[in-house]
């Protein structure tokens, strides 16, 4: 049997349905391939969505009328806004997932999706066509389904390997089968394939656990929702319990340590840094006498409980009386052991910054088998690589390419694409060098209007931002509007100085002493904003200064991306450069003198080179002393 | 590569000398010695004599060669230095031949340090220090500039990048890893930031003082008309620059002198008389020492032993004629006729001039550039303020690293987020 889309995904994780959703909403008939369909929208690390860092790229993924945010919010069982008092740039909303209601209301939108498939197998091939080009992929029952454009997004399950202990299988996710066969096929199109780990909790009966004793964290009343569409959460809220590991844990753990697959030389793979396993914590961090965790449950009606802290792949009975030792968790059961799952990937580097890969033309890769970690993470990319599989497959010449002014997602493949990663990449606010600008609260004002020009984006959701965003342009105009002498403001009893200097109410706020509700008591229009409308003029003169100083940096930055370079740049030529450089600048063959200039060891030096050597097609020495000659 | 990728260049000055040295530096592995020298290879870091031949094979001069291969060279690159005589005539012949080398040119101004600074043998700071040695005039000048150029003042800034890695992972692993954090540190993020701030100020003031000791110091002599200040001028410097006679108001116009007192580049100056006079050249000469004392960096108050000083701020006072009259035991006192004093007078001035300038060993932005770098680094720091928001004060230290950045080299991401996972414990 033949059938052709336009657009094949492959993999039904977080990539996979942001990628399949996205392509269908641009209009591309699409199939979206998957071992299993009820797996689909399956959280199989920890039941949470967002974090720092993290609920940003939920936000923008929201923005681009994305999944991930409407979801959460339909099962989200507990919600906080991480960092609340650090600054509005770094607030990062977080919700506990309901996995079952989570992967129900991702499973509901794709079946709701028009020109959307979803279609139960697994790929074991993909053929390209004499240019090289992809042009179909070849189903393990047999059927070949041809395309313009597919995204691949695996997880974890190239050549995935799970260990307990000395035990090991070849799995994906506990109990499901690895792609081998897609793995052999990427080996054999030289895609540079590495390999990493992750690992997983223990997961405790609910039952067993006696939560009597234990601390426990409640969410924020009103829950705060995700999505810019969510007016209120209305699922039930739960608590989360907080215990933590003692000496005797600790104990436990170095006496075993000989039988932990990391310290045996088992796993070969490289680990997050902040998300160490139990036992690299204890041997690392070995003055600390306690670890914390969380302990979260895995929805309503659900007796599993994830232990978040002690992600572990010791051996299950060290598991066990690890546990044991653990305040609240003596008699706890556990229900399936922790493990480690080991994974290729393929080095992000061979991608350009719409995900397609260089090799092949027409084929994408998004998520975790770029290197990162992270439902939010794979979701930002499958979104992207989705758009750009369609935009690819309808003949269009355009690209749907973030930088790293506009969003998180687009610092995320940058990164990705110009500097590789050596660990399970995941996002930080650290990451983001215009981090005053790109905040979880103005994701909509950012992106959404972008997303709407490519298609993206549903009417409804774009009605819903152009009043938004006529309200937030009208109070601002009202605040400007509202400009006095200090002898006026004197008068309304706020202390200024006596500098001749009109002051308009965003001046006045961002004066250390003033607050909306003091301006609230002699302005009518101020007291009829609504908290959004607060927030959002609250920011602005919290960041009056320096978000303008920001633009000016982004204009700076934009001048140094608009330089591209040649694909086929010989750097070797350039003469001025290190070994080490040509290496890294051949690997990572940026488009642009700025992603030139985010690649690690780059110097001012080689950047003036290199800048040289494509504007005048010549190589000459730039930086040092006029001073020395033939010093 | 470029075809012209071998650059020489004479390495002394250009004229008449008993010997010229020139360097070339490029990939020479596989030149063959024998087209340019008597001899086809050189053993590595050893000076041999040899004859330096032009194209058909002639003398040029007896050269003594030595070969520096990569990387254990100047540049980093391969290195030959040969001496020959330093005639003009031998060193335009050599050029001749050199240039005549297919693939050689001749070396831009600099372009030995830039190759050295590309191939890490020196950063920014170690280049500028560099620059500064090849100008020194004077041994005080020569000490500082070398400080810069050993790497002294590099590995400071080395320390202040790790230090303000460290301060700034501190920020961003609140910020980002706020979960796994407990404690508050705020309270240390404001003190180091203020700490380091200060730190840095005072390398910037110092490094103005070495500054002005590049630049030079501006030492006037005024007085009351013939009071001595010509004479003593001449007695200083051992010349007779200055127009000595009897007549008040011989002086009209400023007379320099530049000379060294005590390692210190210093121009003398010699003014004309303070006093009314109805000569316009002279009233214009005095006008001039008038400014000349509110810019000079020392004022040195020249006073006839049968006047009495006027009160001068800051100002060293001399007595002149100390052989006709000593008021030693009031304040210096010297005598141009037999030069007594003159000694303590010259090492006064050093002394004066120098108090201010750090020791060698300090570390001290005397270039124009670090120095403006390093203090926006400081407004940066000291903007970091318990007032603004922790994502306002993570701006403000990222302001400040890039500032840095420019002294140091590049603070990457990858460095913050290195410290934030060696030093503390974080993920679930």
């Amino acid at each position: 049997m033949s059938k052709k889309y336009d657009v094949i995904v492959v993999g039904g994780g977080h990539a996979g349905t942001e990628a399949a959703s996205a392509a269908a909403r641009m209009g591309a008939s699409t199939a979206l391939v998957t071992y299993d369909p009820s797996k689909i929208g399956e959280m199989s690390c920890n039941p949470a969505i967002g974090g720092l860092g993290k609920g940003h790229l939920v936000r923008e993924i929201d923005a681009l009328d994305g999944l991930m945010g409407r979801a959460i919010d339909q099962g989200g069982i507990q919600f906080r806004t991480l960092n609340a008092s650090k600054g509005p740039a770094v607030r990062g909303p977080r919700a506990q997932a309901d996995r079952r209601l989570y992967r129900e209301a991702v499973q509901s939108m794709i079946a709701s999706q028009s020109n959307l498939t979803v279609i139960g197998a697994g790929v074991d091939d993909i053929v390209l066509d004499q240019s090289g080009r992809l042009s179909s992929v070849t189903l393990d029952t047999g059927d070949v389904l041809t395309c313009g454009a597919c995204v691949i997004t695996t997880g974890t399950f190239l050549r995935g390997k799970i260990h307990v202990g000395q035990w090991t299988a070849a799995a994906g996710r506990v109990g499901e089968a690895p792609s081998v066969k897609l793995a052999e096929t990427l080996d054999r199109l030289a895609f540079p394939l590495q390999r990493l780990k992750t690992g997983t909790p223990a997961r405790l009966d609910t039952r067993t656990i006696d939560w009597a004793q234990l601390e426990m964290q409640p969410g924020e009343t009103p829950p705060p929702p995700f999505s810019f569409l969510t007016d209120k959460v209305t699922t039930p809220q739960l608590e989360c319990g907080i215990t933590y590991t003692n000496e005797r844990t600790h104990q436990i753990i170095r006496d075993n340590i000989d039988r932990a697959p990391l310290f045996s030389g088992q796993i070969e793979g490289l680990g997050p840094r902040y998300c160490p396993s139990i036992e690299d914590k204890v041997t690392k961090f070995a003055d600390k006498n306690r670890h914390q965790i969380f302990l979260e449950p895995e929805g309503l009606d659900d007796p599993l409980v994830y232990p978040n802290g002690i992600s572990t792949s010791l051996p299950e009975d060290v598991q066990r009386a690890m546990v044991a030792t653990i305040p609240g968790l003596e008699q706890a059961t556990i229900v399936q052991p922790g493990y480690a799952v080991e994974y290729d990937f393929v080095d992000p580097r061979c991608l350009d910054h719409s995900l397609e890969t260089r090799q092949v033309p027409g084929l994408f890769f998004a998520g975790q088998i770029n290197g990162t970690t992270g439902y939010e993470e794979a979701g930002g990319q499958g979104l992207v690589a989705g758009t750009n599989a369609a935009l690819l497959a309808s003949g269009a010449d355009r690209r749907f390419v973030m930088d790293r002014a506009e969003s998180y997602i687009g610092v995320m493949i940058d990164d990705l694409v110009t500097r590789g990663t050596r660990e399970p990449y995941r996002m930080f606010t650290s990451r983001a060098e215009f981090r005053l600008r790109l905040r979880a609260d103005n994701a909509d004002q950012r992106l959404t209007a972008l997303g709407a020009e490519f298609g993206l984006v549903s009417s409804e959701r774009m009605q819903v931002f152009s009043a938004k965003k006529t309200a937030i342009d009208q109070a601002h105009a009202d605040a400007r509007a509202a400009s006095m002498s200090p002898n006026e403001w004197a008068k309304l009893g706020f202390k200024v100085n006596q500098d001749g200097r009109k002051r308009n109410l965003i001046d006045m706020l961002a004066l250390k002493d003033v607050s909306l509700d003091q301006l609230g008591d002699h302005f009518d229009f101020v007291r009829a904003w609504s908290p959004m409308l607060r927030e959002q003029i609250d920011i602005t003169a919290t960041y009056s200064g320096y978000l303008d100083r920001q633009e000016a940096e982004i204009l700076a930055y934009r001048k140094e991306e608009g330089l591209k370079l040649p694909t086929n740049l010989e750097y070797a030529d350039v003469g001025s450069l290190s070994n080490e450089l040509v290496e890294k600048l051949n690997a990572a063959k940026p488009s642009t003198l700025g992603a030139a200039s985010r690649l690690q060891g780059m110097t001012p030096a080689a950047l003036a080179s290199l800048y040289r050597y494509v504007k005048r097609g010549e190589s000459l020495p730039t930086v040092g002393s006029d001073k020395a000659e033939a010093a | 590569m470029p075809a012209t990728n071998t650059i020489f260049a004479l390495s002394t000055p250009y004229g008449r000398s008993g010997v010229g040295l020139f360097r070339v530096s490029g990939d020479l592995q596989n030149f063959d010695w024998s087209t340019l020298f008597s001899k086809a290879s050189f053993v590595p870091r050893r000076a041999s004599l040899c004859r330096l031949l032009d194209q058909t094979g002639a003398t040029i001069d007896d050269v003594v060669v030595t070969y520096f291969p990569s990387p254990a060279s100047f540049t980093g690159e391969d290195v030959v230095e040969f001496t020959c005589h330093g005639s003009t005539a031998i060193l335009d012949a050599v050029v001749e031949v050199l240039a005549a080398v297919s693939g050689w040119r001749l070396a831009q101004p600099g372009e030995f340090s830039r190759r050295a600074f590309r191939h890490g043998k020196m950063d920014l700071a170690e280049a500028e220090g560099l620059a500064d040695v090849l100008e020194a005039k004077t041994s005080r000048q020569l000490h500082h500039a070398q400080n810069a150029a050993w790497g002294n003042t590099s590995n400071s800034v080395r320390t202040w990048r790790r230090k303000l890695i460290e301060l700034q992972a501190l920020a961003e692993a609140v910020i980002d890893f706020s979960e796994d954090l407990d404690d508050d540190v705020d309270a240390q993020i404001l003190d180091t930031a203020a700490t380091f701030a200060n730190e840095l100020l005072s390398a910037v003031n110092k490094g103005q003082q070495v500054a002005q000791l590049n630049a030079g110091y501006t030492v006037a002599l005024v007085g009351a008309p013939n009071a001595g200040k010509s004479s003593l001028l001449n007695a200083m410097t051992n010349t007779d620059v200055a127009i000595v006679t009897d007549i008040a108001g011989t002086t009209r116009d400023q007379i320099a002198v530049e000379t060294v007192i005590d390692g210190l580049p210093v121009k003398l100056i010699d003014t004309a008389g303070l006093r009314e006079t109805g000569d316009v050249v002279e009233q214009m000469g005095v006008e001039r020492a008038q400014k000349l004392i509110e810019t000079a960096n020392l004022v040195v108050q020249v006073v006839h032993p049968d006047d009495e000083p006027q009160i001068m701020a800051e100002a060293l006072t001399v007595f002149t004629h100390a052989d006709v009259k000593d008021r030693s035991s009031e304040a210096l006192a010297i005598s141009s006729t037999t030069g007594a004093g003159i000694e303590e007078l010259l090492k006064a001035i050093g002394k004066q001039l120098s108090v201010a300038l750090p020791s060698p060993d300090d570390v001290a932005f005397s270039n124009v550039r670090q120095r403006e770098a390093v203090s926006r680094a400081v407004t940066e720091l000291e903007s970091v303020s318990p007032d603004l928001p922790l994502d306002i004060n993570g701006q403000h230290l990222r302001y400040a690293g890039q500032a840095l950045a420019e002294v140091t080299g590049d603070v990457d991401v990858e460095d913050i987020l290195d410290v934030i996972f060696g030093n503390f414990c974080i993920g679930k």
